[in-house]
């Protein structure tokens, strides 16, 4: 593998079956659709639902998906959980099934001091020979990764980051905080084409799962220098952004995108709801507007 | 207001082995120290490492501290998650193992709308026929319960709040909306046990108990008796106690208390890690300094 991630790594949404299970063949087949168009998945993230899922679910769904897209597209697993003991198994077991890395937010619901997250990290780190990488996430776990707690976590051996912290300038820090060899990947489709310029070169942008095609075109026009059609593209994904956030939570909102492209079956886990039958008309139209009045079906 | 659960109630640490497994008999050791000193205890919260925990986990912490207890004292569950389903499970053994009450947070990591969450408390309600109370803790769980929301989780049958807002403001507020109505009001700290006992709340969820139980119930009998110079001093007495238990992870600082009055009391669980020997040695001083092991 190349030594840093490269390209469209959409975080995988994991489909689960009305009655809260996971639904390991829908995810598979989400994989497998994606893997058509995109660099590597990202698996079991918080699109992925991964705090709402046991470790033992979690195992499962990376086997279910890797089976499916194995010699297709690399994984990077999310292993972030309260625990280090369970965010060691959950790496283990991710090396063991062959990603090419792991990614952990720092542990959540208790908050720690820079000593212990570091301690979390090493501990991973020490637990396997892929590259770990740190997932900055202040929202869902209640406190940052700071340029100086990064530059601690790169001591500790950690590779990368993964930033959703929506803030350009954070980039910016992590990169002035780091060595060369840190890998910065951006957790949003939200900031790609700035991200892009910056030096960025690997993207988890959510939006991917509904439409990865678009999201490999942007990656591809920021490549090829194109970037007049970059900036029409991004325009368009975040128009698709700001209406799959119509549904409330950004997980419900691009599953509601997938359904509208005829994907098929699929719920969130509660305590994420469906989103309302009236919410998603209007959020039809306002697709097939971005659209021209066609929603390109799955392919 | 109804005050089922009178007095002090610790939120109960869980035990560990070095290696991280759970330790139930340590775990066990733990509530028999405390269960002929206190009024209640609350397992599996946030100093139990509730969610640090498996759902398999809790239920073996559940079984092992109502086999200690018995009837001696009620056991108020934590079952908070960040899914509804494993919550409802643990509160379904809860249940059935003759836990008095259940408890949960508000589910965690992502934010939820407040319909979402009224879902979740729904579901816990209509999933067991004990009481159902809101844990608010917007540290840990990253959103607050409104006193809005509050009343909204009364109207589909939440019977309680254990507010650890730290603020005596927050906790008059929920009281103000729902005061009147058949409902507990639990102070979820013992930094606030008069500003709570004057509102007329009865119970007190205290950290500082699972180590130092005696203090807060004597401030608690004070409260009682209404000997405010006695309260007072004690109040100020359970702060200093409530600073000493902050000089690291509280968590680890009672772990610590315990052993050095002689109670096994087991590890925490990483990412957690054992007092140092440092500070082991400021907690041994100040407390030899107020006469307290």
């Amino acid at each position: 593998m190349s030594e840093k991630l490269y390209g469209v790594v959409p975080p995988l949404l994991t489909i689960f079956a009305e009655n809260g299970e996971v639904d390991y063949r829908g995810t598979a087949k989400l994989a497998k659709f994606l893997s058509n168009h995109v660099h590597a998945l990202f698996v079991c993230g918080t699109y992925g639902n991964g705090p709402l899922m046991s470790v033992e679910e979690r195992i499962r769904v990376l086997e279910a998906v890797e089976s499916e897209v194995r010699d297709r597209v690399p994984l990077v697993v999310h292993v972030g959980t309260t625990s280090t003991p369970d965010a060691i198994k959950l790496a283990r077991h991710a090396e063991e099934v062959g990603a090419i890395a792991v990614a952990a937010v720092p542990p959540y619901y208790f908050h720690h001091p820079d000593e212990r997250v570091v301690r979390h990290f090493s501990k991973i780190v020490e637990n396997v020979s892929i590259p770990v990488y740190v997932y900055n996430n202040p929202k869902t776990v209640g406190y940052p990764v700071t340029p100086a707690l990064l530059k601690k976590l790169e001591a500790a051996g950690v590779k990368g980051v993964k930033d959703s912290s929506f803030d350009i300038l954070m980039l910016e820090e992590y990169k002035l905080a780091t060595s060369d060899d840190f890998d910065v990947v951006l957790g949003t489709e939200a900031l790609f084409l700035p991200a892009y310029i910056l030096g960025v070169r690997a993207f988890v942008p959510g939006l991917a799962n509904a439409f990865p095609e678009l999201i490999r075109e942007l990656f591809d026009s920021c490549i090829s220098g194109d970037l007049k059609n970059a900036k029409h593209l991004h325009d368009k994904v975040y128009k698709l952004r700001k209406i799959a956030y119509k549904a409330g939570a950004s997980n419900v909102g691009v599953l509601a995108l997938l359904k509208m492209r005829g994907f098929g079956k699929g719920y969130p886990r509660q305590p994420f709801g469906m989103v309302e039958d009236e919410v998603y008309s209007v959020m039809k139209a306002e697709v097939s507007k971005v659209f021209g009045g066609n929603i390109p079906p799955i392919g | 207001m109804r005050n089922r659960f009178k007095g002090v109630i610790p939120p109960m640490l869980t035990a560990f082995t070095h290696e991280g497994e759970l330790d139930i008999q340590c775990t066990k050791n733990i509530a028999k120290f405390l269960k002929d000193k206190v009024h209640g205890l609350f397992i599996c919260g946030t100093y139990g490492s509730g969610p640090l925990m498996s759902v398999n986990e809790k239920r073996q912490v559940i079984d092992a501290v109502l086999e200690e207890v018995q009837d001696a004292i009620p056991v108020i569950v934590m079952v908070g998650s960040a899914n509804v389903r494993d919550a409802v499970i643990v509160a379904k053994h809860a249940e059935n193992m003759g836990g008095s009450a259940i408890a949960s947070v508000g589910p965690y990591y992502y934010s939820h709308s407040e319909d979402e969450i009224v879902e979740f408390f729904s579901e816990l309600v209509q999933s067991v026929s004990i009481p159902v109370y809101v844990y608010n803790n917007p540290k840990t769980v990253g959103y607050p319960i409104t006193p809005r929301l509050l009343k909204r989780l009364y109207e589909v049958g939440v019977q309680g709040i254990k507010d650890s807002s730290f603020s005596s403001i927050v906790f008059y507020e929920f009281v103000r909306e729902l005061g009147n109505e058949d409902f507990d009001f639990i102070i979820g700290t013992e930094a606030l046990v008069i500003a709570a006992y004057a509102y007329g709340a009865r119970g007190v969820i205290s950290g500082v108990a699972n180590a130092l139980p005696e203090p807060i119930v004597e401030l608690y009998e004070a409260c009682q008796q209404g000997d405010f110079a006695k309260i007072s001093k004690l109040q100020i007495l359970a702060l200093r106690l409530r600073d000493l238990l902050h000089i690291s992870s509280a968590i680890s600082v009672a772990q610590a208390i315990l052993h050095l009055r002689g109670i096994n009391a087991g590890y925490p669980r990483k990412p957690f890690k054992p007092l140092s020997r440092e500070k082991l040695r400021v907690v041994e001083k100040e407390l030899k300094s107020l006469g307290l092991v």
